[in-house]
């Protein structure tokens, strides 16, 4: 069963040359219990597509199109949005130290959704909200609940984000860059934790990245965005078997890789030379900027004058895996 | 002297400790102090570019900011060119600082919003006081054009470029002083991907058309690993492993620079986390210790012997270490562990 569904979903805002689209009809859907990875870099609107789901959108922005979560999030008044926000759906955020309240104490902080959506007293809400904590590995013996954001380091500030989202046992979780803030260790136990607390609940989850690599290792499902369109998406180990948008594929080949040294033959076989990485030329389109056809054309080493022109329709790759583009790769090389 | 003995050297670090002292507690304690770095020795030659890596708090920047006579350290020395930086006079230190320059990692914060381009590409020479104005110029076009901006770009202002032509002009201003040392603090973590690659590949072209060496500072393990020759893993504030590049990093030997290389997401589907690791014990970083080694609280080999005393940096084999007492400027592959794992036995 789908638990969310986002049909023709565009956000529209007015700019000095007109209104333009943020995002640009969107369809995905999110089965419960699954994840999926959306990934994109800077400004293709990737967190407007989470903001929009939750209806947190800026005030000069207006949505248009379906996000199906049982009801039209689109269509509720605010007041109902506001009992499924926290409660249905929650959201991680990037930057734990902003996300927090530095006046509050942790302890407070994980039970005030308990208090708001769960009509529990505070002191029940205080427990419960305790029993959390220890579940995301902040054992009251070592943290007490009435620590306070500033004593906690980044890792730990982000568990208790992670506690925030998860207390009241949402269906859906958004977690936007969660890990962006961290450093490698720290990323891998918080990805593990949220990996591990999706299945264990059976929540679904959203994971917005710009890390190709996160995304391979914590999804089932994936979507790669770009100036505000999806490109690309598909099933997570179908995709990264056979990326056939010229964007994903470039996307790839300019990370440099751990594992195979530059001198590797096999990555770059047209520059045996080693040292340069392969890149995309220019750079990503202001959103005011997009024309009407491929937004990715002026970048692309296989645009003909048909992408300038028009926009491609999702072509089939292979059961369940699209690429929006004219003419995709055929098969990984 | 040693940096007699070769030539070769560029910038030589000896030993160097810096030490904050952290705010009094009470009146009748001494402050504590924080030891952001611990007896860290390095040496870089000419046209090389070392990376050093490590995650937020190992005390990377600081080492940066020694380096380039920013901060003084409490004891150790470095050499730059054969001269000792702490021990110059302001004068000669100002000339000294031509040979060496920085990027930062913030592109955004770096360049001064109300100084146009050739303000802030020229800013380096003006302070040096050495050219007339014209030339100043005419060396600013040439700069903007090595780092593939155009000569008419010099009037324009920061806020007219991207992220990344932002970095070229960071790059640019690095360059003017024909500098032979760049010191790059994280210069591509601010960028998307797509850019990162376009701003690392100018950075190796330079050093190739300039012979500049880089000390290259970075947590991305993959970047350094493309960028570098030679490497250091620095850990609170010590280097707990140093080496040739890809020796290193395919034979990790110490348990922490194992952990970092597992630890980086690799955008392979088959490689699923789930499971993999358990809920990890340890979550404080840089746990204080009395005397042991930094690492041993979440370090999975531990033994009695890590917690009482610190291991130092020791050659890998002896046959390497006889070489590298011919030549000091070889840099073999060294490990500050008692229980190095065995590259043989790894996967």
């Amino acid at each position: 069963m789908n638990l969310l569904t986002v049909n023709n979903l565009s956000v529209r805002t007015e700019h000095q040359s007109g209104p333009i689209n943020i995002l640009d009809n969107l369809n995905f859907k999110l089965e419960s219990g699954k994840s999926l990875g959306v990934v994109g870099e800077s400004g293709c609107g990737k967190s407007m597509a989470a903001f929009a789901i939750m209806g947190l959108l800026p005030e000069n922005m207006t949505a248009s199109g379906e996000v199906m979560f049982g009801k039209n999030l689109l269509n509720l008044p605010e007041k109902e949005l506001c009992k499924i926000r926290g409660n249905r759906i929650s959201m991680i955020f990037q930057e734990p130290m902003t996300a927090l309240n530095p006046v509050q104490p942790i302890g407070f902080q994980v039970a005030e959704s308990l208090i708001l959506h769960k009509n529990l007293s505070r002191h029940q809400a205080q427990r419960q909200a305790s029993k959390v904590l220890d579940r995301v590995g902040l054992p009251a013996k070592k943290f007490s609940r009435s620590l306070y954001p500033h004593q906690l380091s980044g890792g730990q500030r982000q568990r208790v984000v992670i506690a925030i989202a998860m207390v009241c046992e949402p269906e859906l979780i958004i977690a936007d860059e969660p890990t962006t803030a961290l450093d490698v260790t720290i990323q891998e136990q918080i990805l593990a934790l949220i990996s591990e607390l999706v299945i264990e609940e059976n929540m679904a989850l959203m994971l917005i990245t710009h890390d190709l690599g996160v995304v391979a290792e914590n999804t089932d499902q994936m979507l790669v965005m770009y100036a505000g369109r999806i490109v690309e998406k598909g099933p997570t180990n179908k995709v990264f078997e056979h990326l056939a948008h010229p964007y994903t594929r470039g996307l790839f080949a300019s990370i440099p890789d751990t594992e195979k040294s530059a001198n590797d033959l096999s990555r770059h076989p047209e520059n045996p030379k080693n040292s340069r990485l392969s890149t995309i030329p220019g750079r990503v389109p202001e959103f005011w900027e997009r024309t009407k056809g491929c937004s990715f054309a002026d970048r692309c080493s296989r645009a003909q004058a048909k992408c300038f022109s028009e926009l491609p329709d999702e072509t089939r790759i292979s059961n369940g895996h699209s690429a929006a583009c004219f003419f995709p790769w055929e098969q990984n090389a | 002297m040693k940096q007699e003995k070769n030539a070769n050297t560029l910038l030589q670090i000896r030993e160097l400790v810096r030490e904050y002292i952290l705010p009094r507690q009470h009146i009748f304690i001494p402050p504590k102090r924080f030891r952001a770095l611990d007896g860290v020795s390095l040496s870089l030659n000419y046209g090389e570019s070392f990376g050093i890596v490590g995650e937020s708090g190992c005390g990377k920047s600081t080492l940066a900011r020694t380096v380039l006579a920013l901060e003084s350290p409490q004891s150790g020395e470095v050499c730059f060119q054969g001269k000792v930086l702490h021990t110059l006079k302001t004068k000669d230190l100002r000339r000294m600082r031509r040979g060496m320059q920085m990027i930062f990692q913030d592109p955004y914060g770096s360049l001064d919003p109300r100084h146009s381009v050739s303000q802030i590409v020229s800013e380096p020479l003006t302070l040096l006081r050495e050219v007339t104005l014209k030339i100043q110029q005419h060396q600013v076009a040439e700069a903007l054009e090595n780092v593939g901006l155009s000569p008419a770009d010099a009037n324009k202002f920061p806020h007219e470029f991207s992220g990344g032509q932002r970095q070229r002009i960071a790059i640019a201003r690095a360059l003017i002083t024909r500098p032979s040392l760049i010191v790059a603090d994280e210069p591509v973590s601010a960028l998307d991907v797509s850019v990162q690659a376009q701003v690392l590949n100018l950075m190796m072209d330079l050093r190739e058309q300039h012979g500049l060496a880089y000390l290259f500072i970075s947590h991305d393990l993959s970047i350094v690993r493309h960028m570098t020759t030679n490497v250091a893993v620095m850990y609170a504030g010590r280097i707990v492993e140093t080496g040739p590049t890809e020796t290193l990093f395919d034979h990790a030997q110490h348990p922490y620079t194992r952990a970092l290389l597992e630890a980086v997401p690799r955008p392979d589907p088959s490689r699923k986390r789930t499971g993999r690791l358990k809920k990890s014990a340890s979550t404080q970083l840089f746990p204080e210790t009395e005397g042991g080694c930094a690492y041993a609280s979440r370090c999975p080999l531990v033994e009695e012997k890590c917690r009482e005393k610190s291991p130092s940096l020791l050659n890998l084999n002896n046959s390497s270490a006889m070489e590298s007492d011919k030549n000091p400027a070889e840099i073999v592959h060294k490990v500050a562990c008692y229980k190095p794992l065995d590259s043989v036995v790894s996967v």
